[in-house]
């Protein structure tokens, strides 16, 4: 089903009938991805036994998520449909308030409109900080010979030489060249990467290339289904979902891992995955990224879970509400111990 | 017509910006200069032109401007003197309007620097804040403020109100600590115990008349009332304040925070505070 | 044959079996190299006296910890029983209205022509009673407070305190009208003419001199 076009311009605001259902869970075995990792680390308090198999109720009447901002502006906010994987039809189960701050950032940065800035110097960041060019030409003091004098230095008609490995010479050894492992390691300020990744989520949101979901779920691990369902949204050829953690759907999961345009991550990241294991009904990615500038950009749709979005505003609102908003060279003392 | 939403109409009109749209702003780069042979790049000489020239300041054999200038004491020991940035009464007001200071808790220098409204660098020979007169006669919040310098009128300011000043004097390794704490318990290393002011100072924080935590409790509650007497405002009992005990709290001499002990080490991964048993210290710390 | 290392002085021995050792003068062999094992540990330099001491772990005192590291992020700020408070700040009562939302100046055009609100128009997918609900009261522009909820007023000094301006960020809406309606106000209170600048790519707005006490009174009295 092809949805109307959100656009923050040309807002439609329907109105839902004011006898909307109250939403009667249905009992699935988890329904968000918190529950998933507790259940996995043994933290929730229901067992097995109290679980019942999944049962998905028919949802005909669409309902209307009412959503608290942190740190709520005067400015209006921005709004997105609220959708499920589960279903092809009908799909359509309610609209969340995003936070302007976040999805409807002026996109500063830019002398025309059309350059956002800020996006090149996220990206140009994410690929140069980790480059180690590990190139090392020979000088010539490190060519082999070339420690005598070729010939005598006068008389013989011939250009005055006193090594063989001179840069004159051909395969002499290089003056200038690129002198061993050098890395292009820097660190972007803190307030640039945070206005970067606003600016990815404003200009996916602008694009109607954003779309959140109530949550990863997907009724079967067949890739057809997703690829058919991805199709008739018209989400484009590359999806991003974003979950909250790192806990997914084992259907999604498996489809995902299928289909190599369309990949999951989670918000962020603390340390990266080496394990991947699969227990039970949901897999632990085995992703080294959290939610970045240049898979957003790489990503033709991204698509966002309820509890990511939650994540993301919550991280992201933290440095625009921040009290120091001094540009601060990176330190990683000042950031504190991970507790 | 709506500027931001403007803008992000047009953006929906164009292409779907990917890294292949992205550019950065021109003049980003500078153009390396061309270093070839006599033409090219702006030094001269191997490497970058170095180790071919005298030392900076000579003027070619005559005595050089700095040695022929007579030394003046204009400077003359300023790096022995104490430096304390200003706040005024008027941002304090400020930030207790909006929030960002809780006046049920003693105002601190750490609380203080916590708000970023102020920068205290002991490096910079910053020994605390000052406290200035500016909006006095606005100020109206019931605080109890500990800095480190003041004058007669701010202090008129804050009784007034119904609150209570101190001055007190920390060393600069305590401000290092109290600046930014996250990064002083980041290091490891026991709270260290203030020392007394130097010389300089020792006077200004024993007089009662600049409320020093030094001074004689009797002597400050006499200047008290003799401040009252001598700016026109009255003197609200303090034994009768509901916020007597929090108006009253005094820190310790050698202590810097509330709560903790010199000596003690915080552990912030684990959430606790490690004491040390050994009496030597106990004693060290305690003295 | 079991070897000797170290040494014998003077020192007559006979061992049982076929070991038999003169009792000579044995010059002290020195090894020539102290092997230190040091992937096994052992050290090159003594380890210092150990003076570590007892310590004791409380959670108590935890709490006073915490109070010293504050949260990062701004407070809401408190209600308070009347504006403006003691230092001078007002809070902002308007909120970006719903009639700012679309284009402005196709408002204003509106009211030139003479149209009301009562007339029936599909305005971008609004429906009639919501744009009944938008009062002609509202404002067609909206100012965003900075995040320390103080008004994006600032004065720009250039050429060695020869020019200042006055400045608006963050203006959201029909900038042309709140720079009209910005300029009549200026020019009622001091008399003078006032020059302004928009720059509509930036959300700014510019008056030149130094006005802020006038600019602030502006947004003040608009709830801004």
């Amino acid at each position: 089903m092809r949805l109307p076009l959100f656009n923050s311009t040309s807002l439609i605001r329907l109105a839902f009938p004011k006898q909307c259902l109250q939403y009667g869970k249905p009992r699935l075995w988890f329904s968000t991805s918190t529950q998933l990792r507790q259940h996995a680390e043994g933290t929730d308090e229901t067992s097995i036994t109290d679980i019942e198999p999944q049962q998905t109720e028919q949802r005909n009447l669409p309902l209307v998520t009412s959503r608290k901002l942190q740190f709520p502006s005067k400015v209006a906010p921005k709004q997105a449909w609220l959708e499920t994987l589960e279903q092809t039809e009908d799909d359509i189960i309610g609209i969340v308030d995003l936070h302007p701050e976040i999805f409807g950032l002026f996109p500063r940065k830019c002398v025309a409109y059309f350059r956002i800035d800020v996006l090149w110097w996220n990206v140009f960041w994410q690929r140069e900080y980790r480059r180690v060019d590990y190139r090392q030409v020979k000088t010539r003091a490190e060519m082999p010979g070339g420690g005598r004098k070729p010939w005598q230095q006068k008389r013989t008609g011939r250009a005055r030489h006193g090594s063989i490995r001179s840069p004159l010479w051909v395969k002499g050894g290089k003056s200038f060249g690129p002198r061993g492992p050098k890395s292009h390691f820097f660190m972007l300020p803190d307030n640039l990467r945070v206005l970067g990744l606003r600016t990815g989520l404003t200009v996916k949101y602008a694009q109607n290339n954003l779309h959140i979901v109530e949550n990863l779920h997907l009724p079967s691990d067949d890739p057809t289904y997703l690829m058919n369902l991805v199709e008739s949204k018209d989400w484009g050829l590359s999806v991003l979902f974003v979950d909250d953690t790192d806990y997914i759907d084992k259907n999604m999961a498996i489809a995902t891992n299928e289909v190599k345009q369309y990949n999951v991550m989670p918000v962020y990241v603390w340390k990266p995955m080496k394990l991947f294991r699969i227990d039970e009904s949901f897999l632990r990615l085995s992703s080294a990224a959290g939610l970045n500038v240049y898979s957003m950009l790489k990503h033709e749709t991204l698509v966002l879970t309820l509890d990511a979005l939650e994540k993301i505003e919550e991280r992201l609102l933290q440095h625009v509400c921040n009290v120091d908003y001094r540009d601060k060279h990176f330190s990683l003392k000042a950031v504190g111990p991970r507790v | 017509m709506a500027s931001v939403e403007k803008a992000l109409s047009l953006l929906k009109n164009l292409p779907r910006v990917n890294l292949g749209n992205l550019k950065p702003l021109p003049g980003r780069r500078g153009k390396k200069p061309d270093r070839r042979g006599q033409h090219g790049g702006k030094n001269r000489g191997f490497g970058d032109g170095a180790n071919n020239l005298p030392r900076m300041g000579f003027e070619g054999g005559n005595v050089p401007f700095y040695r022929r200038m007579p030394v003046e004491p204009y400077y003359k020991d300023h790096a022995f003197r104490k430096q304390y940035p200003p706040l005024s009464l008027l941002q304090l007001q400020r930030l207790v309007d909006l929030g960002r200071i809780d006046t049920t808790e003693p105002i601190d220098l750490t609380t203080l620097c916590n708000t970023k409204v102020i920068t205290v660098n002991p490096h910079l020979k910053h020994y605390g804040i000052n406290l200035t007169d500016e909006g006095a006669d606005i100020f109206e919040a019931k605080v109890n403020i500990e800095i480190q310098w003041t004058n007669e009128i701010a202090i008129a300011a804050i009784e007034k109100s119904g609150g209570t000043i101190t001055t007190k004097f920390y060393d600069l390794q305590c401000i290092d600590a109290m600046v930014n704490p996250l990064l002083f318990f980041n290091r490891g290393i026991p709270i260290p115990r203030c020392k007394l002011p130097s010389m300089d100072v020792i006077e200004y924080y024993s007089d009662a008349k600049n409320r020093g935590y030094l001074a004689d409790p009797e002597l400050i509650r006499q200047a008290r009332i003799e401040l009252a007497q001598k700016m026109g405002y009255n003197l609200a009992d303090p034994s009768q304040d509901p916020l007597y005990e929090m108006l009253t709290k005094r820190k310790d001499p050698r202590q810097i925070w509330f709560g903790l002990s010199p000596g003690w080490v915080v552990n912030l991964k684990h959430k606790t505070v490690l004491k040390p048993n050994d009496p030597e210290l106990i004693e060290y710390y305690q003295s | 044959m079991s070897l000797i290392k170290g040494v014998q002085r003077f020192l007559p021995t006979l061992r049982l079996g076929c070991c038999l050792y003169h009792n000579a003068i044995v010059r002290e062999r020195q090894p020539s190299r102290i092997h230190h094992n040091i992937f096994e540990g052992e050290r090159v330099i003594p380890e210092p006296p150990q003076t570590l001491t007892d310590v004791e772990e409380s959670k108590e005192e935890f709490k006073y910890v915490e109070k010293l590291l504050a949260s990062n992020v701004v407070p809401e700020p408190p209600k308070h029983d009347h504006y403006p408070t003691p230092s001078g700040w007002i809070p902002q009562t308007v909120e970006q209205s719903f009639r700012m939302r679309f284009s402005g100046s196709r408002w204003r055009k509106r009211a030139l022509i003479g149209k009301s609100d009562n007339d029936e128009e599909d305005f971008h997918g609004f429906t009639v009673e919501e744009l009944k609900k938008a009062k002609l009261g509202d404002l067609p522009y909206f100012i965003k407070r900075t995040r320390f909820h103080n008004l994006p007023v600032y004065v720009e000094i250039h050429n060695g305190g020869n020019r200042k301006m006055t400045l608006i960020k963050y203006v959201e809406g029909d900038i042309w009208a709140l720079e009209g309606e910005l300029s009549h106000f200026i020019t009622e209170k001091t008399g003078k003419r006032t020059y302004t600048q928009v720059d509509e790519v930036c959300r700014k707005v510019r008056v030149r001199g130094d006005f802020i006490a006038e600019v602030t009174d502006f947004c003040l009295s608009k709830g801004l």
